[in-house]
């Protein structure tokens, strides 16, 4: 063995695999690779034979085997990422076939919606806050300038436990609450359950949801009231859609109104009743109606996620259907 | 309250179509409900609020639709007829004035009852009163044209010429105009002359002293009465009149006058006669209306904008308000003294608004400071737990918070330890729920129809009965699944913790909650309990699967819930990963075995259950340290720590 046979035999092995490689396919590229690295394999063999050398010729040419080996492993590396983009170009299949069904929950409906006001609204600086569902006359009435003659204070309408007991009939019990233990400013959303005595149908059940607003401080006015829900509507049901509102009588407000959208037909559909907050509501809060005003507002979250998600029947709300939760 | 336009006519000329004068009523306030034709002519059906009785009138509504349309009100006057040559009189008393504060009658003689005018008759219809003899169809008549209710009497029914007003004992009884004898309670206000009782005052006249056609003189009176006694004795009787309806609300205290003078006018018109008697009055209020003061300055703090005095007097005044200014931008306003619903300036500053038009405002939106109360900044933990539980495959469902009894122990409760809230709408919705589990049941069985796998959540209130006290809520968290496997379940439990930085571990404790199988239930720390629902529950309740549920506190949940979950370091330093297998007797606790394994060394980081077969069981055991590679020396004196402490207090043994 000298010098010269070796590096013929370098270069020999090295147009063999060059030649031989494109058209090697992708089941015997791993035997192929073995015949070349394996222990047995063509570079192996030549290393063997490299003691037969001199040392000074084993110098040189085992530079060149090495510069062969990272040569023909490139190649090696090549063909195999040839072969599988290659051979994902033959996978098969029909795109259009429907997918299976993901493993995925849902929110209710009613929690949707009141996630949708109450993120508008915090956007205006407001928070959230909860109450209970059982109250006192006292907070849910008496404080609201309801007393027990007013004309809407019938039994008829109240699910009573005792005579001061009785489930809220809205969450103003809620803004009570918090204006008892907070001066203005205030900035608050209240949503939650509240009861009322009615005939069960397409749309009225005795219990359903409200969100209820309140906002007092120093400086709030009536158009503030109106340029709030305008606002409020507007990122609700669209940029497109008209509000008006309309004078109204709630006791607990002065002046009262009500706010209307209208939809795609051109109906108005009320869908909040609000007004200034009585100076005696403050006052009865400890919150002195000379030096803050307030306004506050109400809405039903069933009626408006009937309107904004389509829903026909407000006890579907209420059903635990999957086939309308999940669809 | 129904308003035919050409009625209203008599007091304004309307010149705008029914829809625009519709619209301009409902957007100042006065509702529209609908426009209904009746021969061709236009109806408003409007809804009245119970602070504008003066409205319950076609001349009120007129009123309304002259300022809003900047027509001229016309008023109409009726002189009273002198007294004619026969006399007739009656003694009135009124025992209690507070009953009664306001009264003015009249005696008309020589009147010819027969039915009413075709013209008369229409207009009555119209409003939705059946015309009877034009005695008493006057008196509705004029009731709807001036808001005044009024009763006429027989005057020669009213025995001894002499009739009392008072309150009602229990147990008097008397006859209405329908036939039907009416047992009084206490309160009531009637109308008795020296022998019986001739009126339910206010409600419904006495049918022994109705107008008849036999009857020649008439008694004609216009009381007001105490709203709140006619609002009782309505509501328990039931008996809801157009006269109710009004004096149930504050009516116009100096109306009376006029509204008499206005139908002895209609009386002699239609059935002749003549004034019998001088006009009684009493008057124990002497009412004057409150007298507000307001500035330019304060109205546009209200209501955002700048009104000129000028402007508020051209809303105000077509309303019957007076003004008087008392310095160069205030004023004083007397409101008129049918409007008794004002009282303060908020009141007034709503009448200037509602007549500038609320639509003619501007939008703005709030300027004022930002509230910092540390209170509002909570994070709001509970819709955390919603998107977790549905990315786990959850769907929330909304459950009633009244239940019926059968549910209360269908489910092991008894309904002594519930609230029960006072005449339930039926047997179904008569408890409040303690637990959201019942109505959860429910939905299970009812989705069991339509599908195969039911994997719900509810979170919501439930209440615990305190006593002298209203009860202590709870949000409540339970998820239920039909899925049958129950280590696939708890991972469900485990990663809900996790995400809201909880590690809480499952233990076994007793007692479960009644609707547990008690041999297939675990304790979360102090928040809840997961496990197999009780089957005889679940078939009460109609379901024969097996399910699993957890049942947690929200409310504590969202205590210690935490959001600074750290993430975690990489090792440095590759684990050695061994599998063992042991078999372990009959009711071991794996979970403490587990946790057995990890205290013997810190390097034992991760032990994970692999495999499970009969009363066998494999553990993956994860050997970390973080500073260098272990030995397979050191490795081997904690593994045989963990293999004694397993053999040992498990009475367990290793499988080779």
């Amino acid at each position: 063995m000298n010098k010269e046979i070796f590096l013929n035999k370098l270069d020999d092995l090295e147009i063999n695999v060059k030649n031989k490689l494109p058209l090697i396919k992708k089941a015997d590229l791993d035997a192929f690779y073995l015949e070349i690295f394996g222990t047995h394999g063509s570079l192996n063999n030549l290393t063997k034979e490299l003691p037969r050398l001199g040392i000074e010729e084993r110098k040189k040419v085992g530079a060149k085997l090495n510069a062969l080996k990272v040569n023909l492993s490139n190649l090696f590396k090549e063909r195999r990422l040839t072969l599988v983009k290659e051979s994902s170009q033959e996978v098969y299949i029909d795109p259009t076939l429907p997918g299976k069904s993901a493993n995925y929950g849902q929110v209710h409906p009613i929690s949707k919606i009141i996630y949708e006001v109450t993120d508008i609204f915090r956007y205006l600086g407001f928070s959230i806050a909860s109450g209970p569902e059982v109250e006192w006359d006292e907070i849910n009435f008496q404080l609201l300038r309801l007393d027990k003659n007013h004309p809407s204070r019938d039994t008829q309408e109240t699910y009573y436990f005792n005579d001061e007991m009785l489930l809220r009939v809205h969450t103003s019990s809620v803004q009570i609450r918090y204006m008892q233990q907070h001066q203005p400013p205030i900035r608050l959303i209240s949503p939650g359950r509240v009861y009322r005595r009615d005939q069960i149908d397409a749309t009225h059940l005795p219990s359903f949801y409200q969100i209820e607003g309140l906002l007092v401080d120093s400086s709030s006015k009536l158009t503030d009231l109106l340029g709030t829900l305008a606002f409020f509507v507007k990122r609700l049901f669209g940029e497109e859609r008209k509000v008006r509102f309309y004078g109204h009588n709630f006791p607990y407000t002065e002046p009262s109104l009500e706010v209307e959208v209208q939809d795609e037909k051109g109906n108005w559909l009320e869908i909040l009743g609000c007004g200034m907050v009585h100076p005696e509501v403050l006052a009865n809060c400890q919150i002195d109606p000379e030096k803050y005003r307030g306004w506050a507002f109400g809405m039903g979250a069933d009626r408006l996620a009937m309107l904004k998600y389509g829903i026909g029947d407000i006890r579907l709300l209420y059903s635990g259907d999957l086939r309308f939760l999940n669809p | 309250m129904r308003a035919p336009l050409s009625w209203l006519e008599d007091w304004v000329e309307i010149t705008e179509t029914p829809e625009k004068i519709a619209e301009l009523l409902l957007l100042s306030g006065t509702k529209v409900e609908t426009i209904e034709y009746v021969d061709r002519e236009a109806v408003l059906v409007l809804e009245i609020t119970s602070n504008r009785p003066d409205c319950l009138s076609l001349f009120g509504i007129a009123r309304e639709i002259a300022a809003l349309t900047n027509k001229v009100l016309k008023h109409r006057e009726f002189p009273l007829p002198k007294r004619g040559s026969v006399r007739k009189e009656l003694k009135i008393t009124v025992v209690d004035p507070k009953l009664c504060p306001v009264y003015t009658s009249i005696v008309i003689d020589n009147v010819m009852v027969k039915p009413s005018p075709d013209w008369m008759a229409k207009r009555l219809a119209s409003v939705g009163v059946r015309p009877i003899n034009n005695i008493v169809d006057v008196s509705n008549y004029v009731m709807f044209e001036y808001g005044i209710p009024m009763h006429t009497f027989n005057y020669d029914q009213l025995l001894g010429q002499e009739i009392t007003i008072r309150g009602s004992s229990e147990g008097e009884k008397v006859t209405p105009l329908d036939g039907q004898e009416r047992v009084l309670h206490e309160g009531s206000i009637i109308i008795e002359d020296t022998k019986r009782l001739v009126d339910l005052a206010g409600i419904m006249g006495g049918q022994n002293s109705e107008i008849s056609e036999s009857t020649k003189t008439v008694f004609l009176h216009l009381p007001i009465y105490d709203p709140i006694a006619i609002r009782r004795t309505a509501k328990y009787f039931g008996l809801r009149t157009e006269a109710v309806t009004r004096y149930e609300k504050k009516l116009d205290l100096r109306g009376t006058q006029y509204a008499m003078q206005r139908a002895v006018s209609l009386i002699t018109q239609v059935a002749g006669g003549e004034v019998a008697s001088d006009v009684y009055s009493l008057n124990t209020v002497h009412f004057q209306p409150p007298t507000v003061t307001l500035t330019e300055s304060a109205i546009e703090r209200h209501i955002g904008i700048s009104i000129p005095t000028t402007k508020v007097q051209n809303l105000l005044k077509p309303l019957g308000f007076n003004l008087e200014f008392t310095k160069p931008l205030g004023f004083s306003i007397t409101p008129p003294s049918f409007r008794r619903d004002i009282a303060i300036k908020e009141d007034v500053i709503e009448e200037i608004a509602r007549m500038y038009g609320y639509n003619n405002l501007p939008l703005t939106l709030p300027k004022g400071d930002i509230p910092t109360h540390p209170d509002a900044f909570t994070k709001d933990w509970i819709r955390e737990m919603k998107s977790i539980l549905v990315a786990l495959g959850f769907t929330e469902v909304y459950g009633s918070t009244l239940i019926g009894r059968d549910d209360v122990e269908s489910i092991g409760l008894s309904k002594d330890e519930t609230l029960a809230v006072l005449h339930p709408m039926s047997r179904d919705y008569e408890y409040m729920r303690p637990t959201l589990l019942p109505g959860l049941l429910e939905m299970v069985r009812n989705n069991l129809y339509h599908t195969e796998a039911s994997d719900l959540f509810e979170i919501g209130t439930v209440f615990y009965p305190q006593k002298e006290d209203l009860p202590r809520e709870e949000q409540q968290l339970v998820a239920l699944s039909t899925r049958s496997d129950y280590r696939d379940f708890k991972s469900k439990l485990e990663r809900l913790l996790r995400e809201l930085g909880l590690e809480i571990a499952v233990q076994v404790a007793h007692p479960p909650p009644p609707y547990f199988v008690p041999t297939a239930v675990g304790k979360t720390g102090k928040i809840g309990w997961i496990g197999m629902i009780n089957s005889k529950v679940a078939a009460a309740f109609g379901i024969e699967r097996s399910l699993w549920a957890f049942e947690l506190n929200a409310s504590e949940i969202s205590q210690q819930a935490r959001s600074d979950r750290p993430y975690p370091q990489l090792p440095k330093f590759p684990p050695i990963i061994e599998d063992l297998s042991f078999e372990f007797p009959t009711s071991t606790y794996i979970g403490e075995v587990i946790a057995a394994m990890k205290s013997q060394d810190p390097t034992v980081q991760t032990v994970q259950l692999i495999d499970h077969f009969a009363s066998s069981y494999t553990f993956r055991i994860y050997f970390i340290h973080p500073e260098k590679t272990l030995t397979s020396d050191e490795v081997a004196i904690v593994r045989q720590a963990i293999v004694a402490v397993v053999e040992e207090r498990f009475k367990a043994k290793i499988k080779r």
